[in-house]
């Protein structure tokens, strides 16, 4: 008999299948840092001598952080709307007796399985009907339009976590329903709005489809990206934007992990 | 209770869930200062009940009087009424002190004397020095305190209790009944506890209100809802009870005398003058009202012979089933077990007799006749 029980036993082929899982996942996207090192404009082997000019060429590159100033700030709106508006459609899909409760929710819920083209061709046409000059601004209206299922889909579990009761008893103990948001309800799901806000930038930051349609005169970086690669000279310093993007992407995206498995950690056993 | 007594008077209460009647047109009183519990089987209405004293639940018709005040208008958190919940709802992000402080914002103490009141009530529920502890840290038993000392704090009119003892163990849970019971004692506060643990409910209660299906049976004192239930399920339901179908044979004063089949003609205690003669009753006797022996004995106890059934030890006392020909249920007996070896009557199938004295005797209507108010 094998002292490891069942379920800890080791198992090779399902270690050689993670790892080339792994592999195939992850050394396309680590060509990118790879070939922004290289001293050729072209992006191809064998690889020349390392190089940091293309790093250089980047930070000179003026309209390219014009455009990286547009997607964060377009993240950011996106997100702390998109957060804000998840936060209270979460609340009421848990918290209160409702008719249509379920259909609502799908309703919702629907632009996470509805193609970013259809929404992004649908949005021209109203825009363009309606009159209103393409920017910036609509570019965020239509990243929050997908930015809220998230939003409320990172957010309903958290709402789902903790029991109803400790609602009411802030209720019982003198605070109104604002108070009651502001000194229970909002600090237990905070986890979850950190999450939320993070989940949502990243998606803001490199969508690429809707900001495509609902573009003015200023690109997202994503929109000034696909430029660029029009002109091979240019590939190397996308590489090397590409590659520090990976870079803080990877620090977000553990920084956000870590926040979400601490909110668990610390989230009471239920009463019960 | 009269009019005038009564702290919270439920007026003709109904809640509805839709086509489910959780309470159904209860009207009731409740003394300042009183140990009240609603008792009953889960479903009964009593947590409803409860809900619509703190708020959170509105009633569907009638209305709740706390204090001459109307309550229907006023929101849970404006009640001068706390409650401990079931779950205790301890504030998982805030520390002992921080829960027990939460309903001390608006009283904008100053921060010492918030933390010597805290403390204070620390002492109360013998957990001082807990202040710093993660509410993570706490156990049943802890928690459930601190529930209590977070509601107390606020020195409501009343305070409401939703089966605050259903999750501790045993041990814990008698010794808890006590110390809420002398806490309540102490502090003057009206408790109105809701359990389905009738033991529970006759420790700590001043009066009990029996619930069923929405409604009260009977809302007495522990002893007389024990010793003299006004009918059928209230019996059944506090401890247990043995019943018997009668008829009455004749009245005279407080005794009556019935005829109550294979047990014979037995006379028993009228409590209340809602039967006449030939009215169709019920016997009831508690098991330990009965005693057993080998022969019979004499003097003023009824007796009836039977054969021992099943018996069961159980420790301090043991459970016997005695059939008598002619009824069809075995006689349920319970009998201390006062020597260390008491095997008199561990054989089945043997010959016993069954006493009772008169006064062990209630009378109960039968469901659908009189005595059923």
């Amino acid at each position: 008999m094998s002292e490891v029980s069942y379920i800890q036993r080791r198992n090779r082929p399902l270690q050689y299948y993670a790892l080339i899982y792994l592999a195939f996942l992850y050394i396309p996207v680590l060509f990118l840092p790879l070939f922004s090192f290289n001293d050729s404009i072209y992006v191809a082997f064998p690889l020349k001598s390392f190089t940091l000019k293309w790093y250089e060429q980047m930070f000179a590159n003026e309209p390219m952080f014009a455009a990286l100033m547009n997607s964060i700030r377009v993240g950011v709106v996106t997100s702390v709307i998109a957060t804000f508006l998840g936060i209270f459609a979460a609340k009421a899909v848990t918290r209160y007796r409702m008719p249509g409760r379920a259909p609502v929710v799908s309703f919702i819920m629907l632009p996470l399985v509805i193609p970013g083209i259809i929404f992004g061709v649908a949005l021209l046409i109203l825009m363009s009907r309606l009159g209103i000059r393409l920017s910036l601004y609509t570019i965020t209206l239509g990243h929050i339009l997908i930015c809220v299922p998230f939003a409320m889909a990172t957010l309903i579990p958290r709402f789902e976590g903790f029991d109803k009761s400790i609602e009411e008893a802030s209720a019982d103990l003198g605070e109104n329903m604002w108070w009651t948001f502001w000194r229970v309800t909002f600090p237990m799901v905070f986890p979850g709005i950190i999450a939320s806000l993070l989940l949502c930038f990243t998606i803001s930051f490199d969508e690429f489809i809707m900001a495509f349609f609902l573009s003015g005169t200023d690109p997202t970086l994503p929109l000034f990206m696909w430029g660029q690669l029009r002109f091979p000279a240019k590939l190397p310093g996308v590489l090397a934007l590409g590659s520090l993007i990976l870079a803080v992407s990877f620090f977000v995206v553990f920084f956000s992990q870590w926040v979400r498995t601490r909110g668990i950690r610390t989230q009471t056993p239920s009463g019960e | 209770m009269s009019q005038d007594e009564a702290f919270i008077s439920i007026r003709d209460v109904s809640k509805s869930f839709g086509p489910v009647k959780a309470v159904d047109h209860v009207s009731m009183e409740i003394g300042a200062g009183e140990f009240f519990s609603l008792l009953g089987p889960s479903g009964c209405g009593k947590t409803t009940l409860l809900r619509m004293l703190a708020g959170f639940e509105a009633p569907t018709s009638g209305e709740i009087i706390i204090d001459g005040q109307p309550m229907s208008a006023v929101p849970p958190h404006q009640r001068p009424v706390n409650m401990v919940f079931q779950s205790y709802a301890i504030f998982p992000h805030l520390n002992v002190r921080d829960n027990i402080a939460y309903g001390m914002r608006k009283a904008k103490l100053p921060r010492r004397e918030l933390d010597a009141l805290v403390e204070e009530m620390l002492e109360m529920i013998k957990l001082p020095g807990y202040g710093n502890r993660r509410s993570d840290e706490l156990s049943g038993g802890e928690r459930q305190r601190i529930a209590l000392a977070r509601a107390l704090i606020r020195r409501p009119k009343v305070l409401l209790l939703d089966e605050p003892l259903g999750a501790l163990d045993k041990k814990l849970r008698e010794q808890m009944q006590l110390e809420l019971r002398a806490l309540q004692r102490s502090v003057g506060i009206t408790f109105v506890f809701v359990t389905h643990d009738q033991e529970e409910a006759l420790t700590m209660s001043d009066r009990i209100a029996v619930m069923s299906k929405g409604r009260y049976l009977q809302i007495d004192t522990p002893t007389r809802l024990y010793e003299a239930p006004n009918n059928r399920e209230v019996a059944a339901f506090i401890g247990s009870m043995n019943f018997f179908d009668a008829r009455i044979e004749s009245l005279s004063g407080e005794s009556a005398t019935v005829d109550a089949g294979p047990l014979g003609r037995i006379s028993a205690p009228v409590r209340e003058a809602t039967f006449s003669e030939g009215d169709k009753v019920l016997v009831a006797i508690r098991p330990e009202k009965f005693s057993l022996s080998e022969t019979r004995t004499g003097g003023n106890e009824n007796s009836i012979e039977g054969m021992l059934g099943a018996a069961a030890y159980l420790g301090d006392r043991s459970h016997f089933y005695v059939r008598v020909d002619g009824i069809q249920q075995p006689i349920a007996v319970s009998a201390q077990n006062a020597t260390r070896v008491d095997n008199s009557f561990r054989d089945q199938e043997r010959q016993v007799w069954l006493n009772w004295s008169d006064d062990a005797v209630v009378l109960l209507g039968t469901d659908q006749g009189p005595g059923k108010k």
